[in-house]
């Protein structure tokens, strides 16, 4: 076991992974590692949208230097976010907290038909019982009838975030809709609806400081999950001969849009079932042990990330790592979050180089490389948080449709469409192109600050046809 | 929003073999809402502004389930609020014009790596020493295949709880680990799965735990009252239950 360490990049020998340089992060050691094989199980790039449900430490860097020696980057747009969080409370928030989805079994999600008692809400002056059963809008249910608060994460989450532009959202930033329970303990009692959610309404009332037995919950959509990641045959080794990407961190299973509970699904599969068969594919054709550290191509490596420590050491600016984090997160998020659009995702693009240029010009990290240095740690992340920004925000700009965990508001349904006519679905529903867009994307990594080359995996669908999702 | 304005004493020391010593720091305007975490980032902001180091603390997840955070707060781990962690105490539960004490979990066995954070393998190597059940990977077996009575699998749930933050080794007297080793043991041992492997879990992580140099268990119960998760000690009794019994059998066999 070695806790406390991190990779800081891939060692490539003659177009193979063959091991890692990694840093020690108590001592600040810089070590390299050969292997027969390489195994990435490093997680999803949430946290490149600074606030998210992930843990404060996940991030992209192992994923991204594969990607930067080679590896393809697939579907990077494909981002999930879940309708159930806490709320933003302030500017100085550090994460956002998933209330379980299975409180959508029971609690009722509204927000008032206007805006005037929604303001009311913001501002104190009324609390949600304050507001009459015919002034309450059950816009999932209305919306949405045979699923009503079921219906999948995208549609719900989209639907929170409308009402809220439409300026009926009732957390005191506006970006609030209620999860009620009241009509669930009038039928089933408080203590059952204890039993079954009690630690969670534990947690919200530790974190919101209300109790959710007698006020409803408030709750938004957070980024959760990320789909893409790098791209990997069905061996779970991706284009680079030796390179296996494991759970989050690939991009394989979950499509455009990730189904409840299938992540720790996708984690048992990839770790228990398929790696310890397929890995073999790959290790039949390698002569054990064959490539070690004495190889120049390990010291070539490891210089060039001790290179890359020494340059974010010496910058000595003025502002902090997680004042770039914060301001990227909120660009990649107003550009390229719950709702995409070809002028955002430009503009995205146009400022993520600047926020680049200024972080490798100005950012300020105290301490030292020896030893352990928390801001060295994340700064080297958001250094690649910032580049991965730029490959998620051209996957966006590419993928002229609507899909899964990718919603592009110029491709939406509208009155003009016959499937809204014919009643199969209804305006401001997402329209996939699938004649043109049927396909994985997988990026390759070109030159800094050049876009990546876009090669493409069609997908073929032989037995299910992918058909227009209805969940009226 | 209510803002509070605070006195922080810190712990801070730059490595495992330097001396530590307390620093004053103000924490001015924080909002209650905030977590406590997020205190401590609003504070590291300014001490970034001024070219001063940001105090260093672990965490990670920041909702009560991955056992990173680890600070004692005004002599408490994890603070006087009963079943929290860190990361999960709020502004609120503090007064305007308060002085906090932040200092590291402290025990012989959890060495201070720098400021807060704390190197705490060796309950990475207890659990290397039993804290496991071995298993073939290949297909799935059907999960009806072997039937749990749910007393059972409640008592291995409530042990399972445990994450491993090390607070009850912080607040205990005699820095015993008694109650993480305890939980982790009798999480496994309630459950069928665990029984072939059970005497040799035991012996393997006591032996373990000993050699870290954790305390030895004198009932105080300190470790209950702080544990996050509010694992009980009942579970301690099994863990001696257990041990007794695998030694008396490893002894004869």
């Amino acid at each position: 076991m070695h806790p406390r360490t991190e990779m800081l990049d891939l060692v490539v020998v003659e177009g193979h992974a063959k091991g890692v340089v990694v840093r020690n992060l108590s001592t600040g050691e810089i070590t390299t590692h050969a292997a027969d094989a390489v195994i990435l199980a490093t997680g999803g790039y949430g946290n490149v949208f600074y606030l998210s449900t992930n843990a404060m430490g996940c991030n992209v860097m192992a994923a991204f230097r594969a990607h930067k020696r080679g590896a393809f980057m697939a579907n990077p747009c494909y981002t999930q976010i879940h309708p159930t969080c806490i709320p933003v409370s302030g500017d100085y928030q550090s994460k956002l907290t998933l209330m379980s989805e299975s409180l959508r079994n029971d609690g009722r999600i509204w927000v008032p038909k206007s805006a005037e008692d929604a303001q009311a809400i913001r501002e104190g002056k009324k609390t949600g019982a304050d507001i009459p059963e015919d002034e309450r809008d059950y816009y999932l249910e209305r919306k949405y009838p045979s699923f009503g608060n079921l219906c999948p994460r995208d549609i719900a989450s989209r639907a929170a975030k409308e009402c809220c532009d439409e300026g009926r959202g009732v957390a005191t930033t506006g970006l609030g809709v209620f999860l009620d329970f009241e009509d669930a303990i009038k039928r089933d009692g408080e203590d059952a609806i204890r039993a079954r959610y009690g630690n969670l309404f534990q947690m919200y009332e530790k974190i919101v400081d209300e109790n959710p037995y007698k006020r409803p919950m408030m709750i938004y959509p957070a980024v959760h999950y990320t789909m893409g990641g790098l791209w990997v045959d069905y061996n779970l080794m991706s284009n680079l001969p030796g390179l296996h990407v494991l759970g989050e961190a690939n991009f394989s299973d979950h499509g455009a849009n990730r189904l409840g509970a299938s992540a720790l699904m996708q984690g048992l599969a990839d770790g228990y079932f398929v790696i310890p068969s397929t890995i073999a594919v790959y290790l039949a054709e390698q002569k054990p042990g064959a490539v070690t550290t004495s190889h120049p191509e390990f010291k070539k490596v490891e210089n060039e990330v001790k290179d890359r420590l020494k340059s974010l050491m010496d910058i000595k600016g003025t502002k902090s790592v997680d004042s770039f984090h914060r301001e990227l997160g909120l660009l990649v998020w107003d550009k390229c979050g719950m709702a995409r659009d070809r002028a955002g995702l430009e503009e995205a693009l146009e400022r993520i180089p600047e926020i680049r240029h200024e972080f490798w010009t100005n950012v300020r990290i105290p301490g030292s490389s020896s030893g352990l240095n928390s801001e060295l740690e994340k700064a080297g992340r958001v250094a690649d948080f910032i580049e991965f920004a730029e490959v998620l925000c051209h996957d966006a700009l590419a993928r002229e449709e609507s899909c899964g965990g990718h919603f592009r508001t110029e491709h939406q349904f509208t009155e003009a469409d016959e499937e809204v006519q014919d009643g199969t679905t209804q305006t401001g529903e997402a329209k996939r192109h699938d004649d043109h867009y049927q396909y994985v994307a997988a990026w390759e990594h070109t030159e800094p600050g050049q876009p990546p080359n876009l090669h493409k995996e069609e997908l073929i669908f032989e037995e299910v046809k992918p058909s227009i999702r209805s969940y009226k | 929003m209510p803002l509070l304005n605070l006195t922080l004493k810190v712990w801070r020391q730059e490595n495992a073999k330097s001396e530590g010593r307390i620093e004053t720091y103000e924490a001015k305007e924080i909002p209650t809402s905030a977590s406590f975490l997020e205190m401590i980032d609003i504070v590291n902001e300014r001490l970034i502004q001024d070219g001063e180091e940001p105090i260093h603390f672990d965490h990670d997840c920041r909702e009560g389930i991955c056992g990173m955070c680890s600070m004692t707060i005004n002599g408490v781990p994890h603070s006087k609020e009963r079943g929290t962690t860190t990361c999960q105490l709020h502004m609120r539960k503090f007064d305007d014009g308060e002085t906090i004490c932040i200092e590291p979990f402290r025990a012989n066995a959890f060495p201070v790596v720098k400021d807060l954070v704390t190197n705490r393998s060796a309950f990475d190597r207890i659990i290397a020493s039993g804290g496991y059940i071995s298993v073939r990977t290949g297909s799935a077996p059907d999960a009806h295949a072997i039937q749990i009575p749910k007393a059972d699998a409640d008592t291995a749930f409530d042990a399972a709880a445990c994450i491993g933050c090390g607070a009850c080794v912080a607040a205990c007297k005699n820095a015993s680990a008694m109650l993480f080793v305890s939980a982790k043991a009798s999480h496994l041992n309630h459950l069928p799965q665990g029984q072939s492997e059970k005497d040799q879990r035991v012996l393997g992580m006591v032996r373990q735990m000993d050699e870290e140099g954790f305390g030895n268990c004198t009932n105080q119960f300190e470790c209950e009252a702080v544990c996050p998760k509010e694992i009980s000690a009942s579970h301690i009794a099994k863990l001696n239950r257990d041990y007794l019994s695998a030694s008396a059998r490893d002894s004869v066999s």
